[in-house]
């Protein structure tokens, strides 16, 4: 599995280390310089700031100043069955104009159908004909964007059908066809794992690593805390130690990669959030340590 | 699983997010209700035997897309109450559902299909539009991507338009929901909104009748002679001294806000 060329190009030099998804609730923190020297980078989501004036453009630009930013989509709906939207993708090019050559991500879903948004990541079917579909969108993205394009594995919570391929090889179809990178989620592996009933780790070992562009990091909670069958993607709770050593397992593998710790609910107050960052760093940091020993290298 | 196989088990999903009875159904019988959307047999067996799953889908869509209108319109989220608010949200996903790629847009877009009904709806307080109206006109403001717009550095002229910052907003309301009394006082009210060009806060100024009529002359991009001729013809006065003098202190002032620019380029 080759490393794709445009992302190997294009988007170097990547920052690496666990970085956090830039919140509007703490915006003007961050603006105002409370986490200089403490986050190597932002993530954003694009369509948060898209068509919108006021404070939050010259806040953003400030911030971009001081910090990578990697760009983090959530209405691509790369697995809708509608012709991309040419408006989305024409506004969404021109925004990310001054973010550099960087990848631009999006999630392996759909967000809806007939013009309807339902506003959240839906699953698609794991089929080698889907797969297929979703990687001429992914080029098209691509194209359309100017720039290369990531893809990030999602939490499902149903099977769309009969699979024809597991998730594994319906990434790496998809990967390859598409010839893109992957944001690897591994909060969404162990979901997934948890709620479908798979090893995480045979998992992670059936993805082409050598795609994974970036990682993301979450934390989850219980659908129903009484009945605790089912867990959700919710963004809403610190990163659990399952998830600590998935994200450690890899990038023993992968060697450095930017990591993001997601936080989109129960938002805690940012010195909270950079304390969680920085636990992650030291897992990141003992991982990248245990990777130089295995090389025969110092720690 | 083929392309239209895709297509329909697609397309059920989405209908299941959106239909009224899809709950309902969706308990009852789901093997049916995915034949009636076109699914593969196969594709039905596999998903039936996640119904308890597509119903959790369908809460998370719907209490996300109610959590944001209730974030941006929080007093009128509280007169309706979550149930009724999330009948409401049932039928808007029904009738028309959010279009927008932006998160943000879904509560405009809700009350763009709302408000006439609401408006017919004996059931909820005569305020209600005009209270949602009023908190969703904080965000149009503050998201405004015009605005703060560099002056003309022309000066007023009667045979111009005139130049105003482009995120200023007139609205009109049948009750005083800009003030703090619950319930609000059935009043005839105009507010011309804007965000403020240094703080970028959002600023509301209740406007007398004729203020309004001019704001909303020049808004539309009349010149300034034809913009006063015709609030006089609005308001039935004759353009008197009085008139020119209290319009002519109006207009200075917004030019003090940076709210009035000069004249048009």
């Amino acid at each position: 599995m080759s490393v794709p060329s445009d992302l190997s190009l294009r988007s170097a030099p990547a920052p690496t280390g666990v970085g956090l998804g830039l919140r509007g609730s703490f915006m003007a923190e961050v603006d105002a310089g409370a986490a200089d020297g403490r986050v190597p980078f932002f993530e954003i989501s694009p369509e948060n700031h898209m068509h919108r004036g006021g404070a939050r453009p010259a806040r953003l630009a400030r911030i971009r100043e001081r910090f990578p930013v990697l760009t983090h989509g959530l209405s691509m709906s790369i697995g809708g069955l509608e012709p991309l939207d040419a408006d989305y993708f024409a506004t969404l090019r021109e925004f990310l104009a001054p973010f550099g050559d960087h990848w631009h991500s999006d999630h392996l879903c759909f967000c809806g159908v007939d013009g309807k948004q339902l506003h959240d990541l839906l699953p698609v079917p794991f089929t080698a004909a889907s797969a297929r579909r979703l990687a001429a969108r992914v080029r098209e993205a691509a194209d359309r964007l100017a720039r290369p394009m990531a893809v990030e594995n999602i939490s499902y919570y149903l099977p769309l059908g009969v699979p024809s391929v597991d998730e594994p090889e319906f990434i790496a179809e998809l990967l390859e066809r598409a010839d893109c990178g992957l944001v690897l989620d591994v909060n969404n592996v162990f979901v997934n794992a948890t709620n479908h009933g798979f090893d995480a780790r045979a998992w992670l070992a059936r993805i082409p690593l050598a795609r994974v562009v970036q990682l993301h990091v979450a934390g989850h909670e219980f659908w129903d805390d009484v009945e605790q069958t089912l867990i959700i993607d919710t963004h809403g709770a610190p990163v659990r130690t399952e998830v600590d050593e998935l994200l450690a397992w890899v990038i023993e593998r992968t060697g450095p990669l930017p990591v993001l710790l997601e936080r989109d609910n129960n938002i805690p107050a940012l010195p909270e959030l950079l304390a969680e960052r920085d636990r992650l760093q030291a897992v990141y940091d003992q991982a990248l340590a245990r990777r130089e020993l295995a090389a025969g290298g110092q720690p | 699983m083929t392309d239209d196989r895709e297509h329909a088990a697609i397309t059920a999903f989405a209908a299941a997010m959106c239909e009224p009875d899809a709950p309902a159904r969706i308990r009852d019988d789901l093997p049916t209700y995915l034949a009636e959307h076109g699914v593969d047999p196969a594709d039905r067996e596999i998903l039936a035997r996640h119904r308890e799953q597509l119903l959790v889908y369908r809460a998370m869509v719907h209490s996300r897309l109610r959590g944001v209108i209730a974030e941006y319109l929080p007093r009128t989220a509280a007169i309706l109450g979550k149930p009724r608010l999330q009948r409401e949200l049932t039928a808007f996903m029904a009738e028309r559902a959010p279009h927008s790629v932006y998160f943000r847009r879904v509560p405009g877009e809700f009350l763009a299909w709302a408000a006439p009904r609401w408006h017919l709806d004996d059931t909820l307080p005569a305020h209600l539009v005009d209270l949602a109206s009023h908190e969703l006109l904080d965000q149009e403001v503050h998201d405004s991507v015009a605005g703060g717009e560099a002056a003309s550095g022309l000066p007023l002229a009667l045979e111009r338009p005139v130049q105003l910052d482009g995120s200023v907003r007139l609205r009109r309301y049948a009750f005083a929901v800009q003030r703090s009394e619950d319930p609000p006082t059935r009043e005839s009210t105009a507010i011309l909104a804007y965000r403020d060009r240094e703080s970028l806060r959002l600023r509301l100024l209740e406007l007398t009748p004729r203020a309004a009529a001019l704001c909303a002359h020049l808004l539309a991009g009349a010149a300034l002679q034809t913009a006063l001729t015709d609030t006089c013809t609005d308001c039935g006065e004759v353009m008197s001294d009085e008139f020119l003098a209290a319009m002519a202190s109006f207009l200075a002032d917004l030019g003090d806000r940076g709210v009035l620019l000069g004249a048009a380029s």
